[in-house]
């Protein structure tokens, strides 16, 4: 009943962005001094960032919560040893390889549809619950971690304008729909109760904050302008995935 | 006789070495120059007689020479380069060649590097001449591999240079770009080089 609202809402803010969209998009990259002319607009094609007044002010307040409760979290969270944060991290990829399988089949690719089940069944069984890789370590299966922004974007679904989220950071409609799609979609949590699905969002965000710390202090402390590097850094990487083929 | 033997033997027989020679050095210098400098990296990287800030200075000192920095400095400024004075684009070039190996180099921490346990040449090709792509795949003990890719470039003299870098579709240069850009807008290359001096510097 939820996923038409969810889709209407989504279709609706796509074609909201559409004509930001067309207006930054820059074909000539270079100038006649064989390198880019920065005010020429070069440097802003694919921005797509119509949003701005908002998401600035959103930024701002995440990098605050990081710098005032997450790293500091983070801090004493490093302070349990390696081993058990990554069993921490391989429980929590392994929760995910359900709907990582609904994405392949969705995405009418077999290869991440069977590669997910397996390490979801080898995982949970030989890997101790999914507390160990075993599917990498014995058999080279690798997670090939999926959603439904990427399965989306598969079928040729535009990533549509900048968005950046409270505390969950920087996204585009397209992913932000995409991500409440699949709390919706994802088997682990259709048998979960409120306070475990709570708590395995809380675990899941703990999870990435230490696994992507160097990513994060790098975006939100060391760079020029943290808003503009982590933007640019987002939408690179979400073209990457889209361009790249599993 | 023995100086006619000499005279058209001898450059004959130099001519096959140097013709065996030239063969054998028929990889580009910049496919050399990639695998050189993966090397290093490794050997950086694995050397247990260095510590933590030993490595970290290598490491800086590799990336230095290895991109084309005045390239880039003037590539990510672009027309604020240009439109700058000769002061101002040596006063933002010193606080740019410092500023970037820090800021790609610097919050590798000692799990980091400790974590890294090969790094292979997986592809190399030349894309225009003299242009050149390398694709590196680093292999970590705690997480999946990376793929680093490299845009080279060799100069008239033979000398390669990394001109971008790019990890996970993410380039360094565009980054560079949008960055200075955005501080630009706000004060020219006067307000890039003041803010970049506000850096942490390297090691």
């Amino acid at each position: 009943m939820r996923a038409p609202v969810i889709l209407t809402l989504a279709v609706f803010l796509l074609c909201a962005a559409e004509p930001a969209l067309a207006k930054s998009t820059i074909a000539d990259k270079t100038n006649s001094h064989g390198y880019y002319d920065i005010k020429d607009g070069a440097a802003t094609a694919d921005v797509n960032d119509p949003w701005e007044s908002f998401n600035h002010p959103i930024f701002d307040f995440n990098v605050g919560f990081d710098r005032h409760i997450a790293k500091p979290f983070i801090s004493c969270y490093d302070t349990i040893p390696g081993g058990v944060r990554h069993s921490v991290d391989h429980f929590l990829t392994n929760l995910s390889e359900p709907l990582n399988v609904i994405h392949g089949i969705l995405q009418l690719n077999p290869k991440i549809a069977f590669t997910s089940f397996w390490r979801f069944v080898l995982n949970s069984t030989f890997g101790l619950g999914g507390l160990q890789d075993f599917a990498k370590d014995n058999a080279g299966l690798h997670n090939m971690d999926q959603d439904l922004g990427k399965t989306m974007g598969h079928w040729g679904v535009p990533a549509g304008p900048y968005v950046v989220l409270p505390i969950m950071g920087p996204s585009s409609v397209r992913d932000t729909t995409g991500r409440i799609g699949d709390w919706f979609a994802d088997p682990v949590g259709w048998g979960e109760t409120i306070w475990l699905a709570g708590g395995q969002t809380l675990a899941d965000g703990i999870d990435t904050r230490d696994m992507k710390a160097g990513v994060v202090e790098h975006l939100y402390y060391e760079a020029l302008d943290p808003y503009v590097t982590t933007r640019s850094t987002y939408r690179q990487h979400e073209r990457f995935e889209e361009n790249s083929k599993e | 006789m023995n100086r006619i033997i000499r005279s058209v033997l001898l450059p004959v027989i130099y001519l096959s070495f140097a013709t065996q020679a030239f063969a054998e050095d028929s990889t580009p210098n910049c496919r050399r120059f990639a695998e050189d400098l993966r090397q290093e990296m490794v050997t950086i990287v694995h050397d247990k007689n260095s510590s933590f800030k030993q490595k970290h200075q290598a490491l800086v000192r590799l990336f230095q020479e290895a991109l084309d920095m005045e390239w880039i400095a003037q590539n990510v400024a672009g027309s604020y380069w240009r439109n700058a004075g000769e002061q101002e684009r040596k006063a933002y070039f010193k606080a740019y060649v410092s500023y970037l190996p820090n800021f790609y180099i610097g919050n590798f921490d000692e799990d980091d590097l400790n974590g890294i346990l090969d790094v292979t040449l997986t592809k190399f090709k030349e894309r225009e001449p003299k242009q050149y792509f390398a694709r590196t795949q680093i292999t970590q003990k705690f997480d999946e591999p990376i793929d680093a890719e490299f845009e080279l470039v060799e100069a008239q003299s033979g000398k390669c240079h990394i001109h971008d870098f790019m990890a996970e579709g993410v380039s360094m240069l565009d980054t560079q770009r949008e960055e200075i850009r955005s501080l630009g807008e706000k004060g020219g290359l006067p307000y890039i080089t003041e803010r970049l001096n506000a850096r942490p510097q390297a090691m």
